[in-house]
């Protein structure tokens, strides 16, 4: 009987320390940031999109990276009047680091899928875009992950236009490498003449100024070229408005760099955009699904030291 | 007589696997071209007497360990890479490509190793070596890295009869030296080698009509 009470007695006492360790594990302070960035997504109106956010944190098995513990997700405006519901895709451990503030923040991609099925067009535009996530317990985090647009749409291509070539112009805007031009290609299927009016990039804070396109022959331009040396009046900042009146004649194609400008320096390494064109005097609209430009190893100093890091105190 | 026909053959093979192992004309798998924006040259273009001018420089020997003389540390240049992606279509409807490219799956750095130091050189040069040494030009540039294993998707119609293609140009940067290893004040390995490591990707798209 002794025993007994002395091995249940030994037990409960090693219940108690694993239940000890556990609540302590959870009560650890977690940090956690996201660079901003403009996202912009485009989805036919019966599919559902697959959309990304990569959080770093400086502890890799926390609640917050659990699959299991995330209850809901949303991306919104700061004060929730616009709010878009996501469902939780997978969380991904990613090989991404950085130091700051003299700790080792880690990557963690968050995918999401946008279940909004339409039968009509729909567009988001949140120049100020907020992840939402609310964990059990009731705990949520609210997380700034820059600017972010979603538009429903009828269908990607289009029965008059071809895109054949596209291209990036990458240049350092503030410390960060962004995209300051687009060159793309685009040839006329038709035997009639088309004229592009306008070339609206799927963003809230980045315009493009398809009203300063300028043309383009066949050579070779290295992304990495300086804007100016293309377009040496090219202010990122200054955006102005004007109608595009680009001819492309009966199954002709031609080259341009499209000027991409910024209301908010959210810097954008893959972008969609829609083509407005007129053929045969009617409007038409040829979308184009996002692109990676490209993709980049190296940030800046600045960049890390202007990180907005959370910390959450009670988890 | 069999035993040195066998080693022949073996290190005939040897040879042989050593050429095909690097065949762009940068000397780098993956990388066709690369061309360093300021001064510095690629191994490739290094020649023989330079190569002796590293060693010469390398000074008095040591006991035991590594010694490395850095022609070249993180120098910008500029790549050209192979083309990672292509399609055709065929058919009389326009296909909707769906690609992913896991970017583990092309290469982030890419070494080279001439001379009798093992291929895994980069294993055996002290890392803290390498580190500090670019390190120091990171912090001249005020710029800190990490890696990116991002994956980079696309979805893209192709039209009936054309071809599609996704090309890797970008940034790198070179590092480039030689190195000899001492046991007892002895020379037990030498060579030269050179890093390259990848800091931009663009992607550049393109689709040109198949002869039908």
């Amino acid at each position: 009987m002794k025993k007994f009470v002395l091995i249940f007695s030994g037990i409960i006492i090693l219940l108690g320390i694993g239940a000890g360790l556990m609540l302590k594990k959870d009560k650890r302070a977690v940090s956690f940031t996201a660079f901003p960035q403009a996202h912009g997504y485009l989805a036919p109106y019966p599919e559902k999109e697959e959309i990304e956010f990569e959080i770093f944190f400086n502890s890799s098995d926390s609640l917050f990276t659990e699959a299991k513990a995330l209850r809901e997700a949303w991306i919104g405006n700061p004060e929730k009047e616009e709010l878009l519901p996501l469902e939780l895709l997978e969380i991904r451990k990613t090989d991404n680091r950085f130091q700051a503030k003299g700790e080792t923040f880690r990557g963690f991609c968050f995918s999401f899928l946008v279940p909004l099925l339409s039968e009509e067009d729909l567009e988001l535009t949140l120049p100020e875009a907020h992840l939402f996530l609310l964990y059990r317990g009731n705990k949520e985090i609210s997380l700034p992950v820059g600017s972010f647009a979603f538009q429903k749409i009828p269908a990607f291509g289009s029965a008059e236009l071809y895109v054949t070539r596209l291209q990036g112009i990458v240049n350092e805007i503030g410390g960060c490498k962004t995209l300051t031009g687009i060159c793309m290609s685009f040839r006329n299927k038709t035997a009639e003449e088309i004229i592009i009016k306008n070339i609206e990039i799927v963003s809230a804070t980045i315009r493009g100024e398809a009203g300063k396109a300028v043309l383009l022959g066949e050579e070779e331009i290295p992304s990495g070229t300086d804007i100016r040396e293309l377009l040496p009046s090219y202010e990122p900042f200054v955006h102005e408005a004007g109608a595009a009146s680009i001819e492309l004649p009966s199954h002709g194609e031609i080259r341009i760099l499209l000027p991409v400008k910024y209301s908010e320096l959210h810097p954008a390494n893959r972008l969609a955009f829609r083509i407005d064109y007129l053929h045969l005097g009617e409007e038409k609209n040829y979308y184009f699904n996002e692109f990676t430009f490209f993709t980049d190893r190296r940030h800046s100093k600045e960049r890390i030291a202007a990180l907005l890091i959370q910390t959450d105190e009670d988890y | 007589m069999k035993k040195i026909f066998i080693a022949f053959a073996f290190m005939l093979f040897m040879v042989c696997f050593s050429s095909l192992e690097i065949r762009a004309a940068s000397g780098h798998q993956g990388f066709p071209e690369i061309i360093i924006t300021g001064n510095g040259k690629l191994l490739e273009n290094m020649t023989d007497e330079e190569i002796a001018a590293g060693y010469n420089a390398l000074g008095r020997r040591k006991l035991f360990g590594w010694k490395h003389y850095y022609f070249n540390q993180g120098v910008d240049a500029t790549y050209r890479g192979e083309i990672i992606f292509a399609k055709v279509n065929r058919t009389a409807y326009p296909l909707e490509i769906n690609y992913v490219l896991q970017e583990k799956e092309y290469s982030e750095n890419s070494w080279k190793v001439k001379g009798s130091i093992s291929g895994k050189i980069q294993g055996k040069i002290k890392k803290s070596d390498l580190a500090l040494n670019v390190e120091g030009e990171a912090e001249k540039k005020d710029t800190e890295s990490f890696t990116r294993f991002e994956e980079t998707k696309f979805k893209v119609l192709v039209e009936p009869n054309h071809r599609i293609v996704l090309q890797i140009t970008g940034e790198c940067t070179v590092t480039n030296g030689v190195s000899k290893h001492y046991i007892f004040g002895i020379v037990s390995k030498k060579g030269a080698w050179e890093l390259v490591e990848v800091v931009t990707r663009y992607y550049e798209l393109r689709t040109s009509e198949i002869e039908e």
